[in-house]
């Protein structure tokens, strides 16, 4: 795996909570793919971002991100309504969605896949741990992973 | 002798020779007997003994008791019985009686056949008294009444006899016929008392009712129920009883009821109204029976008030509303409550994790990016900081499965008990190798509920006797199961020979978050056997512990026992 083959690669991750963001990133860092990761913070911002719209209706890059790594306790729109937005619309519904959460509720692993996610992730509690997943994560899907 | 010369004598005077009694007696139209007072037959008429299928000589000289038992076949037979004492009295009193009529069964010569024939017989007893006043003879006289008799022997009581000998019995017929009147006057006379009795005492009103609806007749509770005399209820038609807004659906009804008239109950159905006469209308249940009375049918109305019932009835009914309401006025505040737990365990679950794993991570972030530019007390302050909030992240684990346990549904399936233990034990076995842990499960153990909360229970029980049996030697855990269950519940026990609790302090055992041992003793939530509690709760079952510090401790649970073999699984 080398960076340059995955110079039209980017991870999308919705988050809304910044210390998550600052951990998930460092993460990403540390497997050098933080230069790949644009951020938005609640569920609109996602949709926006995902079919250019709004205040991301000129932004640049790919048409759509490699992966898209989503939280489900979001402001505005709720990750699940993001998911089922994104599974409803032509352009976007086969963009890998992992869902990273807290939760382990039974209800929003089985309404993440209900909803077409891809993966479904518990952020684990211990740093090293969630690092681990993380670095995984991005590895995965922006190097082993064959998108659609 | 020939009339001629009977003729010629008479004229001539001659003089007519003495009778021959005997032969004059012997041909007497009429069955006769004649007994000496020791009862032996002294003569016989020719007609009697034909009658009776007897030889003049066969029974001369014996006694009449011998020569005519009675029928043995006939175990209610007296007439031989009621001759003699018939006779006895004619013998003591000297005065002659007649007998009432009385089956006597003639027997039949061998010739024809044996056995009896049925006869019915009204006898004359008359004594012959001597010169010295002493009864010499006594002179029986018999009337075979069998052809006048229907022959019902089987059915035939005295009583009705005495009915049909008609004419020759007239007197005793008229004497018991008079007795027969008098007897049933006087049972119709007490009938009529009793029914008036009943009709006035009766609980429900009770009106007649002529084919024109009106009343003839009404009870003392009828006057009461209607408020009205009785002496002004009669008259009235039944539609003054009714109110006005019934009445003229009544009338059809009735008039259809004296065309089909059965006993019935009225309205089936419907709540019938009745009005009193001081106008209040008022609940009731009528029933209906035809009577003919004087060639004319009468309906009997039996009404009863039930003003009371209904009242009765409204209330139970008022209060089972007002029960229901407050029943799912409660159920929605338990709804609620579930769902604003629901909802605080969901918050938990998200919101209170992302600070703690902010502050485990920046610790550890600034441990592995900064660690070289911090000494060894800020190293260790790190490490306080990082074990805190994953002991707070155990806690909120814990607080979590707790309030699963609680809500979800149940499952009901059989369950391996057994195989969850053997197979739980062999885990921790694996986990911590150094342990030398003597274990034993009693084979074929089963119970009935949720697979993944029993699983829940056995791997709390069984990993707190592994926590607590650490400094023990030798170690020793025993699941086993009493061997008889009771009211559908097994009873389940996980013994160790750990550190054992203080009984004194068992109260605290199952609450949340309460420890009998201090964490640098045993590490702990204090969440594992308030959940467990909860899981056999949950499953209608008990659960206790007994234990000594030192001496180890039992945890005795019960759950739902298997089905058993008959299950097909």
């Amino acid at each position: 795996m080398t960076i340059e083959n995955m110079s039209a690669k980017t991870i999308l991750l919705v988050e809304d909570n910044a210390q998550d963001e600052m951990l998930t990133l460092r993460a990403l860092r540390k497997v050098n793919l933080a230069n790949r990761v644009d951020v938005v913070r609640d569920g609109q911002q996602a949709l926006d971002y995902l079919f250019r719209e709004g205040e991301f209706a000129t932004r640049e890059g790919p048409d759509l991100p490699t992966v898209v790594l989503l939280d489900l306790n979001l402001p505005r729109v709720g990750g699940l309504d993001v998911l089922e937005r994104l599974r409803a619309d032509p352009r976007t519904n086969l963009v890998p969605v992992v869902i990273l959460t807290s939760s382990d509720e039974e209800r929003d692993r089985l309404g993440s896949y209900a909803h077409g996610a891809n993966s479904f992730v518990r952020k684990p509690l211990d740093f090293s741990e969630f690092a681990v997943t993380v670095a995984r994560l991005g590895i995965y899907w922006l190097a082993t992973n064959v998108s659609p | 002798m020939k009339p001629g010369s009977d003729a010629r004598r008479a004229a001539r005077g001659a003089p007519i020779p003495d009778p021959d009694f005997r032969r004059l007696f012997e041909s007497v139209p009429g069955l006769y007997l004649v007994l000496a007072p020791d009862l032996r037959i002294a003569a016989v008429s020719d007609e009697y003994t034909h009658a009776t299928r007897t030889r003049r000589n066969d029974i001369i000289g014996r006694s009449i008791l011998e020569v005519f038992p009675d029928n043995p076949g006939d175990p209610y037979a007296t007439g031989m019985r009621n001759l003699r004492a018939s006779l006895q009295r004619v013998l003591r009193n000297r005065t002659a009686e007649t007998m009432p009529v009385q089956r006597y069964d003639i027997p039949l010569p061998e010739k024809e056949g044996g056995g009896f024939t049925v006869r019915y017989w009204k006898s004359f007893n008359s004594p012959v008294l001597g010169t010295d006043g002493e009864v010499d003879y006594v002179v029986h006289r018999v009337e075979d009444l069998t052809e006048v008799i229907p022959l019902e022997p089987q059915e035939i009581e005295q009583d009705r006899l005495t009915e049909s000998v008609g004419e020759r019995a007239a007197h005793m017929e008229a004497e018991s016929y008079a007795r027969a009147r008098d007897a049933a006057e006087a049972a119709l006379r007490e009938s009529e008392a009793r029914a008036a009795l009943i009709f006035d005492t009766s609980p429900s009103a009770m009106l007649v009712v002529d084919a024109r609806r009106r009343i003839v007749q009404a009870n003392k509770r009828a006057s009461e129920i209607f408020r009205c005399p009785p002496e002004k209820l009669i008259g009235l038609t039944v539609e003054d009883l009714i109110p006005a807004h019934f009445r003229a659906r009544h009338a059809g009804l009735a008039s259809e009821f004296f065309r089909h008239p059965e006993t019935r109950a009225m309205g089936e159905g419907r709540d019938l109204h009745a009005l009193r006469a001081d106008g209040e209308a008022f609940p009731c249940e009528v029933s209906l029976g035809p009577v003919n009375i004087g060639g004319e049918l009468h309906i009997i109305v039996t009404l009863a008030d039930i003003t009371v019932r209904k009242h009765a009835e409204e209330e139970i009914r008022r209060l089972n509303i007002d029960l229901e309401r407050r029943v799912d006025e409660r159920t929605a505040e338990l709804q609620a409550a579930n769902r604003e737990l629901e909802s605080f365990a969901y918050a938990v679950s998200h919101d209170l994790r992302a600070p703690l794993r902010a502050m485990s991570g920046f610790s550890q972030a600034l441990l592995e990016d900064y660690g070289e530019l911090l000494n060894s007390d800020a190293r260790v302050y790190l490490d306080q900081i990082m074990l805190a909030s994953r002991r707070m992240g155990e806690l909120i684990d814990g607080i979590l499965q707790l309030s699963r346990i609680t809500r979800g549904e149940l499952q009901r399936d059989p369950v391996d008990i057994s195989a969850l233990a053997e197979g739980i034990l062999a885990e921790f076995a694996r986990l911590e190798p150094t342990r030398r842990m003597n274990w034993h499960v009693e084979r074929g153990l089963a119970a009935h509920g949720d697979p993944r909360m029993i699983e829940v229970v056995l791997r709390n029980l069984i990993g707190n006797a592994w926590k607590y049996t650490a400094n023990t030697d030798p170690q020793e855990i025993r699941v086993y199961a009493d061997p008889v269950s009771e009211n559908g519940y097994r009873l389940f026990h996980v013994t160790d020979n750990g550190a054992g609790f203080d009984m004194a302090h068992s109260g605290k055992l199952f609450q949340p978050f309460q420890r009998l041992h201090r964490q640098e003793e045993f590490t702990g939530l204090g969440i594992g056997l308030a959940t467990v509690q909860r899981i056999i709760h949950r499953h209608g079952g008990r659960i206790g512990a007994v234990a000594s510090p030192g001496q180890g401790a039992t945890f005795s649970f019960s759950l739902p026992a298997a089905y058993g073999n008959e299950e097909t699984r």
